[in-house]
């Protein structure tokens, strides 16, 4: 039943909806006066990178593909095609996208493939489009595997990952404000995508969230944005260039540099490779850990607040 | 959708925008409104620096800083900012051109820094102080 089904490539056919949208959010920001900015090089920079994730995905595509397709042929059962086994599968996907955000931002490994969303210091749709080109060497494609082994197909599994993409566009934007109280509640929106993307010290490791932002409420990683704060964004430590090249491979370049030192023990490099960004075998870099707990030194009244530790 | 007609898109797409934002002046290279100013980009991203002495660049748009250990450099980056504390392990080369220094780096994602110096007595300090690790000369 599965295979007579045919899902359309959701990503590649929102193109068009994608410069439209900028479009849109360009002549707002321009003539009426909406939040937000853009700047030539950086916009530049970044849709060259969403195109170059659209060329890899063409050529490497086929690593996923068929990962799935071997996995599939384990499945438990076959839950075939129905509107309510594809919404069972996009919400439960939502959930493997919080996984697999929050490894992403926890490890280093699959860290130097995500930075580079992260790397723009400016937060508009273009941002959105400001994707990896290295997604598929960090394997995280593993975490498909119990959905497929559950019955969800390959294909439909793939289609709710592309709807779940196509959502999180939208909300990178700070033209829009807040939105109604409910809808705040149960969904991922520009301002908690907003403090997602900052590099404030409370925002860190903040709302990894796709969809539905239920799961950073329900394993405690949620935190509102702030009136009293406004998000800055980019990396803790920013980019100089705009040259595509360093964008995409600069933090793999790192953990080359580190994992090839000289003088440290296999411990040591192995953690270069996995530990959270900033780890150190002596302690001489940042963590989120020891950026929140510096700020707090430096700002007792904000101990315990959100996104910040109650005690150093 | 097809491959020609996927790949016209996107290359029109992207020229296209990048040209209206263009168009729209949001291509301008901000520049710093005095000292205080660079200085505050620094301490926001290095809270715990000292800053002993700063130097604006002639067009504003980055700033070297005499720390009590290494130097600060700070610039403008698109609505951000760059900014780095360099020690000797961090810098590969200084260039002294007529109107400034470039200031070449081991930092992958950072590899050029240039500051606009014009006055040739001040470039000179400023170039001996990034090439002796940042100590005061």
């Amino acid at each position: 039943m599965t295979a007579q089904i045919q899902f359309p490539d959701v990503v590649q056919l929102a193109v068009p909806f994608f410069i439209v949208a900028l479009l849109v959010e360009v002549f707002a920001l321009r003539f009426a006066r909406a939040r937000g900015s853009y700047e030539t090089r950086d916009t530049l920079t970044s849709l060259c990178m969403g195109a170059g994730n659209v060329v890899v995905g063409i050529a490497l595509g086929f690593v996923a593909y068929g990962f799935f397709q071997w996995v599939w042929q384990f499945r438990v059962i076959d839950l075939g095609v129905h509107w309510a086994v594809i919404l069972l599968c996009f919400v439960l996907d939502d959930l493997r996208y919080y996984v697999f955000h929050r490894l992403a931002h926890r490890c280093r490994w699959v860290w130097a493939s995500h930075v580079n969303h992260h790397s723009s210091q400016h937060y508009n749709l273009s941002t959105a489009l400001r994707q990896t080109w290295t997604g598929t060497f960090t394997l995280t494609m593993v975490l498909h595997a119990p959905m497929i082994l559950l019955g969800f197909s390959p294909e439909m599994v793939i289609f709710v990952g592309g709807l779940n993409l196509l959502y999180q566009f939208w909300i990178h934007t700070e033209a829009i404000d807040r939105l109604p109280r409910w809808f705040e509640a149960v969904f991922n929106t520009p301002s908690h995508h907003r403090v997602h993307h900052g590099r404030n010290a409370r925002y860190l490791d903040a709302n990894y969230a796709g969809t539905l932002i239920i799961w950073d409420r329900m394993f405690g990683t949620f935190v509102p944005e702030q009136e009293a704060e406004a998000v800055e964004y980019g990396l803790v430590r920013n980019l100089g260039t705009h040259n595509l090249i360093r964008v995409a491979f600069h933090e793999w370049v790192g953990i080359f540099r580190d994992v090839f030192r000289g003088g440290i023990s296999w411990r040591d490099r192995v953690m270069y490779m996995f530990a959270p960004p900033g780890w150190s075998h002596d302690g001489s870099r940042d963590t989120s850990e020891t950026i929140k707990a510096d700020y707090v030194g430096r700002n007792p009244e904000a101990k315990g607040a959100p996104g910040l530790p109650d005690q150093i | 959708m097809p491959l020609p007609i996927l790949g016209a898109l996107v290359v029109l797409g992207i020229g296209g925008l990048v040209l209206l934002i263009h168009l729209l002046g949001w291509s301008k290279r901000p520049q710093y409104v005095d000292e205080a100013a660079a200085a505050a980009a620094l301490i926001t991203d290095y809270p715990h620096v000292k800053i002993q002495q700063t130097k604006l660049a002639d067009d504003r748009r980055a700033a070297l800083f005499l720390l009590s250990t290494g130097v600060g450099f700070a610039a403008p980056f698109g609505e951000g900012r760059l900014t780095r504390v360099l020690n000797a392990e961090d810098i590969r080369r200084v260039d002294e051109g007529r109107d400034g220094l470039t200031i070449k780096l081991t930092d992958y994602t950072a590899p050029k820094l240039e500051v606009m110096i014009a006055d040739a007595e001040a470039r000179q300090v400023w170039a001996k102080r990034l090439m002796s690790e940042g100590e005061a000369t």
